[in-house]
């Protein structure tokens, strides 16, 4: 999930429903820059690397592979 | 009667940021939200819903007491759509007929069945014809061109001069349903490489159904150096860039709370932008005759 632009009913609604939320990303031009250019953010910006390949394994986990 | 549809080719370019700020400017018009699929334009707008109305399918139905369960028709189908204990998937089931042909007993028939809404609408502004479709259900294709049609209807009886499509994302069925017949088609586009990519394709869309093409940079500062290279191939390509929109946080807040942009922040530079790109798509499509 992409934060720090919405409000809460993201939250809220994944909450009640029982989903959990594995990775929240706060908005960044950066990030947006890096998009525009066809560059995956994680190979220029330390430490998304592991967070994203952390949420996939979990995702894997979650669906039994 | 002009139409003008707005159109992206790649998603979250701010299309519909766009028409809603749009209808607020253009006055007395109908709106018709065309992303059937996803359609979100009504939040922003808050229509009272007038009418209510929907498209319907067919569905293969297999009368149990008269099936023999011969096979034949789980045999004949391309589709899949028949299971061991002959039912019909619905999701699956594409409406063909050949089970009603092949089966010896007669046992099945095509039946109705809903496969999305469609609201015509009041709001603020004017009046907005949108539609749901049913999760799973196809050919949304249909149901595009049944709220043109309902918002044709609509802006003749109400004398309105403008009739606004927000068109789905992509090039496919229910977005050459959003385009056809349309006097103009604004392409939202941003500077990102998938941004460029897809708005060639949205362009040979157009052109291929010679529909005037018009091009608006959404977000343009984030990447100046591909922005001015979308000019430039606009240029070469004699395609009209009508205006660049800066990226600017107060459009989500707008989107937040869900109100326009025009109208939440009237004096922000965006908004200014906004109605000066407006102004201009109006007297373009004004003099296409």
């Amino acid at each position: 999930m992409f934060t720090g632009l919405g409000d809460e009913r993201v939250y809220e609604y994944c909450r009640g429903k029982g989903i959990p939320i594995m990775l929240e990303i706060p908005f960044s031009t950066r990030i947006a820059e890096l998009y525009s250019k066809g560059i995956p953010f994680v190979e220029e910006m330390p430490g998304w690397k592991e967070s994203l390949k952390q949420v996939f394994e979990e995702a894997k986990r979650a669906a039994g592979k | 009667m002009k139409q003008i549809t707005v159109l992206s080719g790649k998603g979250g370019t701010g299309k519909t940021t766009i028409v809603a700020s749009f209808t607020v400017l253009a006055g007395k018009c109908v709106v018709a939200d065309c992303d059937v699929d996803a359609p979100d334009l009504h939040l922003l707008l808050n229509p009272q819903v007038q009418e209510e109305d929907f498209r319907g399918s067919k569905l293969a139905t297999i009368d149990s007491e008269k099936c023999i369960r011969c096979g034949l028709c789980k045999k004949s189908c391309r589709f899949n759509a028949i299971s061991d204990e002959f039912k019909v998937n619905p999701f699956a089931c594409e409406c063909c007929g050949v089970c009603t042909i092949v089966c010896p007993k007669k046992a099945i028939e095509l039946k109705d069945r809903i496969s999305g809404q469609v609201y015509t609408s009041k709001t603020l502004y004017g009046y907005m014809v949108y539609a749901l479709l049913y999760p799973g259900e196809s050919n949304s294709g249909k149901l595009v061109s049944l709220v043109r049609q309902k918002a044709r209807t609509l802006s003749a009886r109400k004398k309105s001069d403008i009739v606004l499509i927000d068109g789905a994302p992509g090039i496919g069925c229910p977005v050459i349903a959003s385009v056809t017949g349309a006097d103009a088609g604004l392409i939202v586009t941003e500077p990102t490489v998938s941004g460029v990519h897809d708005l060639v394709r949205a362009l040979e869309l157009l052109a291929h159904f010679n529909i005037l093409p018009m091009v608006l940079i959404n977000k343009y500062d984030l990447n100046v150096e591909k922005s001015e290279e979308i000019i430039e191939f606009c240029h070469n390509m004699n395609v009209n860039v009508v205006g660049k929109i800066p990226f600017d946080r107060l459009v989500t807040e707008a989107m937040v709370n869900g109100r326009p942009i025009v109208e939440y922040a009237p004096e922000s530079s965006v908004a200014k932008e906004l109605r000066r790109i407006w102004d201009k798509v109006h007297s373009i499509v004004k003099e296409g005759g």
